[in-house]
């Protein structure tokens, strides 16, 4: 869908402290229901239209989209739920919350009203004093058009040579323009004077929309180069309608004062003597108005000029009043075409200057991307929940036949087996994992640090039913006090293979200690286990939780 | 897209394996989810945790993160000794034995098998295969269910992929060799590729679900995109200043602006950096860069400006660009008839003053110029070079982070191989320069309305870097 909307500063200013309020809520949870929230806009907007010639469907533009955002932003930021900004439950307060832009918008307003005003009424009041005439001395001609006519001209060239200046540099590329006197100016209306008035009026508002002040001023003043552009076109048209309400006043204050009081006009000029030399340039200046308006009024003729002027040795005694009063009709008509209409007409042309500026504002920046892509990607979320199956979770110990509860014993059990040295050993081992070079490693380790001798090694596979027949058989021909059985660390203590421990201990080799020696792989650098290793930690606690004195836990140390 | 998604029949995937192998990581990288429950110690994970991955609230697909299995000699003897209904094995066994305390991680992990889910058998690759592995292969053979192994490579020390391979290829209909340490977007959807082949059923599904895998990831490198070109816009525009008064020592206020500038220009940094890693889902652990990073030197530092960047020659070059455009600009509004006198005047000096900006890069290449003899400005930053260092560290922090898995939690476990050791943008293209140096004059003017081309342009050359570093 193309954009058709009006894009009004006061929207851009409240996009800009929506995003802000969602850059700065960047913890996890905030950021997940921003996606979220963003994505459900999308998801409820009408994404297609017709295009201009009504037949075709047309899918909704980044700019719309982001506008239908800052609208239904701002109806939640209204109306929404009291969580939303500042996550107070303010939901009665709502009505008194008021959004930068508009707070903005409003001063505008009101800074348009006063530049109407103060130029209205200085104008109505300078010229109003400058027509006093008291019958003695008429009003100097010259000087009026100089301060009502010639000097609004003068302005309104210099304003268009800065526009001509501003363009020639934007064609050629001269892009900075930072240090312009109309930036100064610019930055110094808008970017001062405006937040600090801004401010102050904040001191008289209620305590819930000071927030948004302070925002709209700060927001004003920290983004200035950014917001420049965007500010050049409202100063001159607030400069304009100063300038067009001063010269409407001056033009009402002068109808006001030819209507109820007696005007008398004059002329005078030490360097031009020529009454003809003078009529000539009053009916150039009178050239935009002479062809529609009756002669008599568009400009004084020859006659009307010389009997005007004024020599004060002569005294005005002898000009004729009809001559005197002649003037009038030009001044009106030069204020009203030199002063008042090309303001008027620059206004507009400012207005819709500012228009095009805001219909050029860059919706492709960084920061309105990130909302596009939020808005028109699917939200990827990951939820998890747990649902046991087993039953048979709680309290329970999960292995059969459990013989002692007391890790106090067990610990002593291990202080008594160890004072037993020399005794007999049997070695268990798994044959796929314990070569004849492993197993002599062991066994030594076997006699020198626990003093155990070692009689017959057998190979066995850790499963019971598997096993079994081989255990019994060599319970019944081998006198062994102690049953060592070789078990890699990395392996987990698993349920399973701690009830084969149990089985051995508790099934056949019932009156015997049954030691497990825990090893690195064989094969690898060193069989050696530290005493710190994390694996040799988990067997401790898990063998410990046996809760058989019987069954001790060793490693194979250096 | 995600229309398409069948919302009832997801494909789901029961992650089994024995303990401490590494299951709870799969599924962690699997699902982006650094929050997922990950242990040194074995056995840890006690009842089943099913995470269902969903795209704007639909599901796509399911993965279940199991306990360990402890009992899997016990479990197989039953298995053999059963007899029944083949398919209703896996019921019957959770029927006989759910209140059984033995076999309740058994119960516990063959539930979502039993419901219909896929298996994903993880081993540990750096220890040898043993007989507690053969019986829960045999376990899982006899279930009947669709099955693919992966291989997680732990540590780089052992390697017993082959001896695991060989054992696989006669229980599995798809094996991987995955490490969830340093998986990345590659390997993850390397791995849903797998995925499909084990059950054509699920083909479609989860041919939908890599879809689904890939726009999210592209929409990842849009944002970040968005977040580097924006903080470097901020960076590049960024400028200090202070009112001077008769009393003020110029040098004290200019190192003190100095000082401010860089404090700042290092925040908009890590804010960016930031958002990247929430990005891209490492939200619960604050991330250790690699010890090799190049990130470790301050982005001020004359290590930095020494191997970010571009190379002197580059730089004069590219200085040539932002002066000879301005040149060009002067050219066509004089209808070519200055003969491209401006172009080349433009670049003669646009070619010196970066060159300059070179020799002085680590120092205090910032500007500090009064204004109406009573502020001093420092900043923005005149040096080209600067963007280009900036470029640099935010593409290395990106790769930094796209390399990290979500299952991994040790510090400095990341692949070396992954090392940036030289500054990505020495390897730009002429044109790819061209559009920097525009990026360059547009920021650090910061209009809104002119060069408009050059900040999206911009934008898009990042989101084409990081898709060749993805």
């Amino acid at each position: 869908m193309g954009t058709n909307m009006a894009i009004q500063l006061k929207d851009i200013i409240d996009l800009d402290f929506l995003l802000d309020i969602d850059e700065n809520n960047q913890s996890k949870n905030n950021r997940e229901e921003i996606a979220a929230r963003d994505r459900d806009i999308f998801n409820h907007l009408d994404l297609t239209g017709i295009d201009q010639t009504g037949i075709n469907q047309i899918e909704m533009d980044d700019k719309s989209l982001i506008f239908s955002w800052l609208e239904y932003r701002k109806l939640v930021y209204f109306h929404g739920p009291g969580k939303e900004e500042s996550g107070k439950k303010e939901s009665n307060k709502k009505k008194s919350k008021r959004l930068p832009g508009t707070v903005f918008a409003s001063l505008y307003r009101c800074m348009v009203y006063v530049m109407l005003a103060a130029g209205g009424l200085s104008g109505m009041s300078m010229a109003y004093s400058f027509l006093a005439y008291h019958g003695t001395r008429p009003i100097n001609v010259g000087v009026f058009f100089m301060v009502f006519i010639l000097l609004p001209v003068l302005l309104l060239a210099l304003t268009l040579l800065v526009l001509l200046v501003r363009f020639i540099r934007k064609r050629t590329g001269m892009v900075n323009g930072h240090n312009s006197m109309v930036h100064i100016l610019i930055s110094f209306f808008f970017f001062r004077v405006l937040p600090s008035i801004i401010k102050k009026a904040g001191r008289f508002m209620e305590e819930k929309k000071i927030d948004n002040i302070e925002y709209a001023s700060s927001l004003i003043q920290t983004k200035s180069r950014e917001y420049k552009a965007l500010f050049f076109f409202p100063f001159f048209i607030m400069s304009s309608l100063f300038s067009a309400a001063f010269s409407a006043g001056a033009l009402a204050s002068v109808l006001f004062r030819v209507a109820v009081s007696d005007m008398a006009f004059g002329w005078q000029s030490t360097l031009m003597t020529s009454s003809a030399r003078l009529h000539g340039a009053i009916s150039m200046i009178s050239l935009p108005w002479s062809w529609f308006v009756p002669t008599s009024l568009a400009q004084p003729n020859l006659e009307q000029i010389e009997g005007s002027r004024i020599l004060l040795k002569e005294g005005i005694a002898s000009l004729a009043t009809t001559d005197l009063v002649s003037w009038w009709p030009f001044l009106c008509m030069g204020i009203l075409f030199y002063g008042v209409l090309p303001r008027v007409v620059l206004i507009m042309a400012f207005a819709m200057a500012q228009k095009k500026a805001l219909d050029q504002f860059d919706f492709e920046r960084p920061r309105f991307k990130r909302l596009v892509v939020r808005m028109r990607s699917p939200v990827m979320d990951v939820g998890f929940k747990e649902q046991p199956v087993s039953q048979a979770r709680q309290g329970k110990n999960p292995l059969p036949d459990p013989l002692l509860q007391d890790e106090a014993l067990a610990e002593k059990a291990l202080e008594k087996a160890a004072q037993f040295p020399g005794t007999r050993a049997l070695v268990l081992a798994s044959g796929s994992v314990y070569g004849d070079e492993a197993l002599g490693i062991v066994n030594q380790f076997i006699n020198h640090q626990l003093f155990f001798d070692v009689g017959l090694t057998s190979f066995i596979f850790f499963d019971y039913t598997q096993d079994k027949e081989t255990l019994v058989s060599l319970a019944a021909k081998d006198p062994a006090d102690h049953i060592i059985v070789l078990q890699e660390v990395w392996q987990p203590p698993i349920r399973g293979l701690l009830h084969y421990f149990v089985q051995l201990k508790t099934k056949v080799f019932i009156n015997k200690s049954l030691w497990i020696i825990l090893t690195q792989t064989p094969g690898e650098e060193s069989l050696a286990v530290d005493r710190e290793d994390m694996n040799f930690k988990v067997w401790k606690k898990a063998v410990r939780q046996l809760g058989n004195p019987d069954i001790m836990l060793e490693r194979l140390s250096k | 897209m995600t229309d398409l998604i069948d919302t009832g029949h997801i494909p789901e995937f029961a992650v089994l394996g024995h303990p401490n192998e590494g299951k709870s990581s799969v599924v962690s990288t699997l699902t982006e989810d650094d929050q997922i429950r990950v242990s040194q110690v074995p056995g840890e994970t006690r009842v089943s945790r099913t995470y269902t991955v969903k795209i704007d609230g639909k599901k796509i697909i399911r993965f279940v993160d199991t306990p360990g299995f402890q009992t899997p000699r016990q479990t197989l003897a039953w298995f053999r000794e059963y007899i029944g209904d083949q398919e209703k094995i896996l019921d019957q066994f959770i029927d006989t034995f759910q209140k059984d305390p033995f076999f309740a991680d058994e119960c516990e992990l063959l539930a979502p098998v039993a419901r219909g889910a896929g298996i994903i058998y993880v081993v540990n690759g750096s220890r040898p295969v043993r007989d507690d592995d053969i019986a829960e292969m045999e376990i899982l053979r006899l279930t009947g269910r669709p099955r693919m192994a992966i291989i997680n490579s732990k540590t780089r020390e052992k390697d017993y992929t082959r001896e695991w391979k060989q054992e696989f290829r006669k229980y599995f209909n798809s094996i991987r060799v995955f490490n969830s340490n340093t998986a990345n977007f590659k390997d993850r959807i390397g791995m849903l590729e797998s995925l499909k082949s084990i059950d054509q059923e699920w083909e479609d599904s989860i041919s939908k679900v890599i879809q689904a895998f890939t726009d999210e990831w592209q929409k990842r490198n849009q944002l970040a995109s968005a977040h580097i070109t924006h903080a470097l816009e901020k960076s590049l525009g960024f400028f200090v200043s202070e009112k001077l008064s008769d009393r003020s020592d110029q040098a004290r206020v200019r190192e003190k602006l100095n000082q401010s500038y860089q404090k700042s220009i290092r925040r908009i940094e890590k804010k960016m950096f930031g958002q990247i890693r929430s990005l891209f889902k490492h939200n619960l652990y604050e991330y250790p860069l690699p010890e090799y990073s190049m990130l470790h030197h301050d982005l001020f530092s004359k290590k930095t400006w020494e191997l970010l960047g571009l190379t002197k020659k580059q730089l004069a070059a590219a200085g040539a660009v932002v002066g000879g455009t301005m040149g060009v600009v002067i050219d066509t509004a004089a209808a070519g008839l200055t003969f491209g006198v401006f172009t080349a005047l433009g670049g003669v000096l646009g070619a010196g003053s970066a060159l300059m900006g070179g020799k002085k890069m680590a120092g205090k290449s910032r500007y500090g110029f009064t204004l109406g003899g009573d502020r001093l400005q420092v900043g923005p930053n005149e040096n080209l070079q600067f963007l280009y260092i900036l470029i640099d560290r935010a593409l290395i922090y990106y790769s930094h982070i796209i390399n990290r898995a979500h299952g991994c939690r040790d510090m400095g476990q990341g692949d070396k191989n992954t090392s940036q050791k030289m500054g990505i943008s020495t390897g730009f293209s002429r044109d790819q320069r061209n559009v920097c140096a525009r990026f360059f004059k547009s920021a650090r003017g910061r209009s809104i309305i002119r060069e408009k081309n050059a900040i999206p342009e911009f934008e898009l050359l990042v989101e084409s870097l990081l898709d060749k570093i993805g």
